[in-house]
């Protein structure tokens, strides 16, 4: 009986599937959370005073809202102070965020090797038209790996191009890479990201190119 | 007179009195030699006389009114080497039958004949229909798989009334049709595998030319012989078996759900406004995101699972089978009626069925004792019902569902009304009407054997004429049925296409074929002492009428002489001489003959009167020669000039235009068969009387003749195309092994093993290679069908990595020259290191389709009424390429799935599944033909596993049964496989087609 039981279970032996298990619920994530650090490449980033009030609220049904006084300031000091996207998590391991980002993409002379601006009729550089052609805005989302997620503390690292984290509305972007837009009109944005020239171009290009590896470190206000 | 009386009576008694006192009882034992188990149900009986007796459950017989000093009793049992036993006095007789060696008796089925197993010469793997009533599958092509050695067998799709699996033997060794010759009952038939698996005796498989040289201009491929059962003397015997399994498809691919694939689609650039919802044209790529990733609003932002939503996680299939045989002196019979049924795999769909009845009669007639009528008659009648939608293929469902796009409409509208423009899948599956189609087919053949011994010893005469026919009626009835995109601001809807009802649209299959089958010959069988001859000559002819076309045609002569010397030294000869009507005349026939010879070591005095014996019962080498045909081709009639019209002209005056004619590709006027000349050299072995067995074949086969197509190498200035022309040549070299070990452990358990192995490597050593590619890019030098393409090395996983690589942007094959390799993109190898990626980075590389590698192992068991068995079965070295829908995200409509969801991102570099989303078109440096796109054939699948349970004797007594069992038996139970995403086997560079199924099935078999 015993060689009979051994063929019997020996299939079952061979093809027993491996069993993996999430590392996080996505329950687990929901929450109002308060951005407490960042660090990039391993180094504490200084944060201006607007950059460190982000506030995450990641709630059940998908949609994330996040807080920051970036724009505060704009239209008159009634610029926006939140925004919001969607999230999801990836095999208890990564966590998906959506967010606008724009994408740099100015035209550049392949005769001057000038960066194209649009003018105006006095010659001077109409900034709106200008940089709504220098930056495509796109809602996409990023990927973050989940470092640390429990009742109090989220610990979240993003690997990506320096650029596509500065030019990013999460986590509050520094006011000094984006302009308002005066007179943008009911319904659009009164900010967008800063006039290219060629005084900047190739910085900026670089950061485009250039990986950046960020943490983002979160503490719990209320679930 | 009364006194006579009186003296003949006392005498008479007088005389029985004595008799009875020398006859008496006879008791003893009888058991197996080689356990010591004892035999229950041995016949036990005097010789010369009906009276007998058999033995009880322990073994012991009892046998009355024995004379003891003139009776020989006889120990008869299936299986066992019958014995004699003089009684000389004794009363207690125990007896060890020792098992019967098959190879003396067992008859193997070859080429328009039978042989003693110890004489085949030739490489002949043969399975019995054991191996295949039970398994749960629709057609027994599906059932072969690693049973066989040497057979690789595909089964590429799974759609029902379309899953049989294609079969190659030893490989392939031409890129034109590789497939075997069928052979059904002595008929070359065009399939074999919706023969009922109940109906078969035997299932053989012809490798070398020795064996398949009869076949001549048909052999090249191997040559499957399927024999059916037939009737044998006794009482009728009735077995009826019913199963039913429950299926399911394997690996279908699974869309993304509405928010992944709107993320992935906002990744990349072009997709931001595709397929966008028109109601919320002006809203926020955000606020289009949040409805779809919260549901809220179903009727704008749908979130359908189309394959969910059609496909059915199991279906249903049924079958059985009722036969019954027997025969009186005279009479022998065979009936069989079966009948199998599945269900479709749609969901809400109660069309889709496929159908078939099973029917077939085999009698065999002693007309005189030396004259024998033998009737074959196979018959059986498909049905398949379909949506209308679904006549040629499940492609427009079954692909269209998984690459369909879930996000822009619902199934249903608020009203009930289907959604959509169009292209509303469930509309196209269930209100598009159905098809109704019935296929016929007869297989029948008559044959008279007339024995010729006042000629003669051994020399008999056969004549056989067969008919057979098919017809496919398929029709079909359609209607139309609108679709409607509701609008939710005005709550209104706007309609797109009619509702035309229901109609008869008329035929839309009408295929007919008939064959006609003619056959006469003489064979000769004769014992000379130590000496035995037989012989074999014949001719046929074979006409094959499909609807209107000029018959196909093949005739000629078969030929053979067999030669054994004291059952050691075996020679053969084997010829065929036919030919087709598909060449020129005068170029029509040819002839192919094969050698082969056989020594069986283990009949030597050497090893018979050796302890040798005793380890190595079996010995035999075996080595042939041989040279056969193909006369496949992709088209009819290569050496007669075509013409078309085609073009035209204006002539005179006036409007006056005089349609043209055209020459066609320039005929090839000595055009012929492919010649493949084989050889075979291998050994059958078993050890300490049939515990372990090994059988080994090296074989190699060098192809000739190949029709293949040239335009590729003529030169620029000749305007016309030609014909394809004999000039390809390959090799195909490789190695069979069969391993087998039996043991009966005790008398309540045996176990059995059996492995096979096959490995062959084809290569291309002549073919019509363009002129002007690299050596590394020919196909010559590798094997049929191995991919040109770059190789895949990744992904760059950034900047720095790009600027340090060759250059991918010098390419104009397949990447815009305006497009920027960027990090996520796919890195290829710089083969010949030039620094830069191009056209000559490309080299064969891989594998082709067909399995270079295949094994089984088969594992069975009987633990008192308990068997079990299990096989697993794999192939390696083979691959396939996907493209399209099943590889690209977004490459047809919005096939995103699973893998897709693992783009390339820096943060999750190490586990991408799939090359960068953002900011790319989907024309991409992607589309390279490279090794990113193939998919690996190596698997290996738990391919069955059946577990049954005989009832007791006495229990199926009691129901009038003489025997029953139940039987759990699964197939496809499990796979491992290299390809994630696919199985293996459905081999669609698309995954359009419906993939094979899986099985879980009880079953009940009863015999009478």
């Amino acid at each position: 009986m015993k060689y009979f039981s051994l063929l019997f279970f020996l299939p079952a032996f061979i093809f027993l599937p491996a069993c993996d298990d999430d590392l996080y619920e996505p329950a687990s994530a929901t929450g109002l959370w308060e951005q407490v650090a960042i660090s990039e490449d391993g180094s504490e980033m200084n944060l201006t005073p607007e950059q460190k009030t982000v506030k995450l609220m990641i709630e059940p049904n998908g949609i994330l809202r996040y807080y920051h006084s970036v724009f505060q300031a704009y239209a008159n000091g009634n610029g926006p102070t939140s925004f919001y996207g969607t999230w999801s998590m990836l095999d208890g391991t990564w966590l998906n965020i959506s967010t606008d980002k724009w994408q740099f993409n100015p035209s550049v002379s392949a005769e001057t090797g000038k960066v194209a601006v649009t003018r105006k009729p006095d010659n001077s550089i109409d900034t709106l038209a200008s940089v709504q052609k220098q930056w495509a805005k796109n809602h996409i989302q990023a990927r973050f790996t989940i470092l640390k997620l429990t009742d109090q503390e989220m610990e979240i690292r993003l690997k990506t191009f320096e650029g596509e984290k500065r030019y990013a509305l999460l986590f509050a972007p520094h006011p000094a890479d984006f302009l308002e837009i005066k007179n943008a009109g009911a319904g659009k944005d009164v900010y967008f990201p800063k006039l290219v020239s060629d005084d900047n171009y190739l910085t900026i290009r670089k950061e485009f190119q250039t990986l950046k590896t960020y943490v983002f470190r979160f503490r719990k206000v209320t679930n | 007179m009364k006194q006579l009386i009186l003296v003949i009576v006392t005498l008479v008694c007088t005389l029985e009195m004595v008799s009875a006192q020398q006859r008496t009882l006879v008791t003893g034992k009888v058991t197996d030699a080689a356990t010591g188990e004892e035999l229950i149900g041995v016949n036990v009986a005097r010789k010369g006389s009906s009276a007998g007796t058999i033995t009880d459950m322990d073994g012991n017989y009892t046998l009355e009114a024995v004379n003891l000093q003139t009776d020989i009793l006889v120990f008869s049992y299936v299986g066992y080497v019958t014995t004699e036993i003089p009684v000389q006095g004794h009363r207690k007789i125990d007896v060890q039958l020792k098992e019967e060696t098959k190879l003396l008796t067992e008859l193997v089925v070859v080429g328009y004949g039978a042989q003693k197993k110890e004489s085949v010469v030739g490489s002949i793997s043969t399975i019995n229909n054991k191996a295949l009533v039970s398994v749960p599958v629709s057609n027994i092509s599906q059932s072969i798989a690693g049973k066989i050695a040497g057979v690789q067998v595909v089964q590429s799709s799974g759609e029902i009334g379309s899953d049989v699996a294609d079969i190659y033997i030893r490989g392939r060794s031409t890129w034109n049709d590789a497939t075997p010759l069928y052979v059904v009952d002595g008929i070359v038939r065009s399939e074999f595998a919706k023969i009922d698996p109940n109906e078969i005796e035997s299932f053989n498989v012809l490798k070398d030319a020795s064996a398949t040289a009869v076949y001549g201009v048909k052999g090249a491929n191997g040559v499957i012989i399927i024999t059916t059962r037939r009737g044998a003397l006794g009482k009728p015997k009735i077995s009826a078996t019913v199963q039913t399994a429950i299926t399911q498809p394997i690996n279908i691919p699974q869309p993304l759900g509405a928010y992944d694939a709107s993320n992935l689609a906002y990744l990349q650039d072009w997709g931001q406004y595709k397929n966008r919802p028109p109601q919320t044209k002006g809203g926020t790529l955000a606020y289009d995101l949040a409805l779809w990733r919260t549901g809220a609003s179903p009727w704008t932002h749908s979130d359908v699972d189309w394959v969910g939503s059609i496909m059915k996680d199991f279906s249903t299939q049924q079958q059985y089978n009722v036969n019954v045989s027997g025969g009186t002196t005279n009479v022998r019979y065979f009936i069989s009626g079966g009948f199998i049924n599945q269900n479709g795999f749609y969901e809400n769909d109660d069309m889709t069925k496929y159908s078939r009845f099973n029917f077939r009669n085999n009698l065999d007639i002693d007309i005189t004792n030396s004259l024998t009528a033998s009737l074959s008659i196979g018959a059986r009648v498909e049905n398949l019902n379909s949506p209308a939608s679904t006549i040629w293929s499940s492609w427009n469902i079954y692909r269209g569902a998984f690459a369909a796009n879930g996000r822009t409409n619902p199934i249903y509208n608020p009203n009930g009304t289907y959604s959509g423009t169009g292209g509303n899948i469930m509309r196209s599956l269930r209100e598009s009407g159905y098809y109704k189609s019935v296929t016929s087919t007869l297989e029948s053949s008559l044959s008279l054997t007339q024995k010729l011994d006042f000629i003669t010893k051994g020399l008999s005469a056969k004549v056989q004429a067969a008919f057979d026919t098919q017809g496919e009626n398929g029709r079909s009835w359609t209607k139309e049925t609108a679709e409607y995109m509701y609008d939710q601001l005005t709550n209104t809807y706007q309609q797109f296409g009619e509702n035309r009802p229901l109609g008869y649209n008329g035929v839309a299959k009408n295929n007919n074929w008939t064959k006609f089958y003619l056959e006469g010959g003489l064979s000769y069988n004769q014992n000379f002492g130590d000496h035995t001859v037989t012989g074999l000559i014949l001719a046929n002819r074979n006409e094959f009428i499909r609807n209107a076309e000029v018959a196909f045609a093949d005739q000629g002569l078969v030929g053979r002489v067999t030669y054994d010397y004291d059952r050691r030294y075996f020679a053969e000869v084997n010829v065929g001489y036919n030919g087709s009507e598909n060449f020129p005349p005068g170029l029509q026939y040819g002839f192919f003959p094969a050698f082969a010879g056989g020594w069986l070591i283990s009949n030597e005095k050497f090893m018979t009167e050796s302890a040798l014996s005793q380890v190595i019962s079996n010995l035999k080498l075996r080595a042939s020669l041989g040279w056969v045909g193909n006369d496949k081709s992709n088209d009819r009639f290569i050496f007669l000039q075509d013409f078309s019209n085609a073009g035209g002209y204006t002539f005179g005056t006036g409007n006056n235009y005089y349609n043209g004619i055209r020459q066609g590709d320039i005929a090839n006027k000595v055009v012929t068969w492919e010649v493949a000349r084989k050889f075979n050299i291998g050994f059958e072995s078993e050890f300490f009387n049939g515990l372990f067995g090994l059988n080994v074949d090296l074989f190699g086969e060098f192809r000739n003749n190949i029709l293949t197509n040239i335009d590729a190498v003529k030169p620029e200035y000749v305007g016309a195309g030609f014909k394809v022309a004999n000039i390809g040549e390959t090799s195909n070299n490789g190695i069979e092994i069969e391993l087998r070990h039996n043991k009966k452990v005790n008398r309540n358990f045996s176990y059995n093993i059996r492995a096979n192995f096959t490995y062959n490597r084809n290569k291309v050593l002549k073919k019509a290679d363009p002129l002007g590619l690299l050596p590394y890019q020919k196909e010559e030098g590798y094997p049929i069908g191995t991919p040109l393409m770059y190789t895949h090395l990744g992904y760059f996983n950034s900047y720095e990595e790009i600027w340090n690589s060759p250059s991918q942007l010098a390419v104009h094959n397949g990447i815009p020259s305006n497009v920027e390799v960027v990090p996520g993109d796919l890195k290829f190898l710089d083969f010949n290191n030039d620094g830069v990626i191009n056209r000559d980075d490309a080299y064969r590389q891989g594998y082709g389709t067909v399995p270079e590698l295949q094994y089984g192992v088969t594992v069975g068991g009987n633990y008192k009424a308990f068997d079990f068995s299990f096989l697993l079965q794999g192939s390696a070295h083979s691959l396939f390429m996907k493209q399209w829908e099943i590889m690209w995200a977004f490459s047809n409509n919005d096939n995103v799935f699973a893998k897709h969801n693992y783009y390339w991102a820096p943060e999750i570099a190490d586990a991408a599944e799939f090359t960068r989303f953002y900011g790319k078109s989907w024309v991409n440096n992607e589309r390279y033909y490279s090794t990113y796109e193939a998919g690996s054939g190596t698997y290996i699948r738990l391919k069955n596993i059946e577990m049954g349970y005989t009832l007791p004797s006495s229990i199926s007594r009691k129901l009038l049964m003489s025997s029953a069992r139940i039987y759990l038996s699964s197939n496809n139970t499990f796979l491992w496989s290299v390809e994630k995403y696919l199985d293996p086997d459905n081999r669609d560079n698309r995954g359009g087609k419906m993939p094979p199924t899986r099985a879980f099935n009880i079953g009940l078999s009863v015999n009478f």
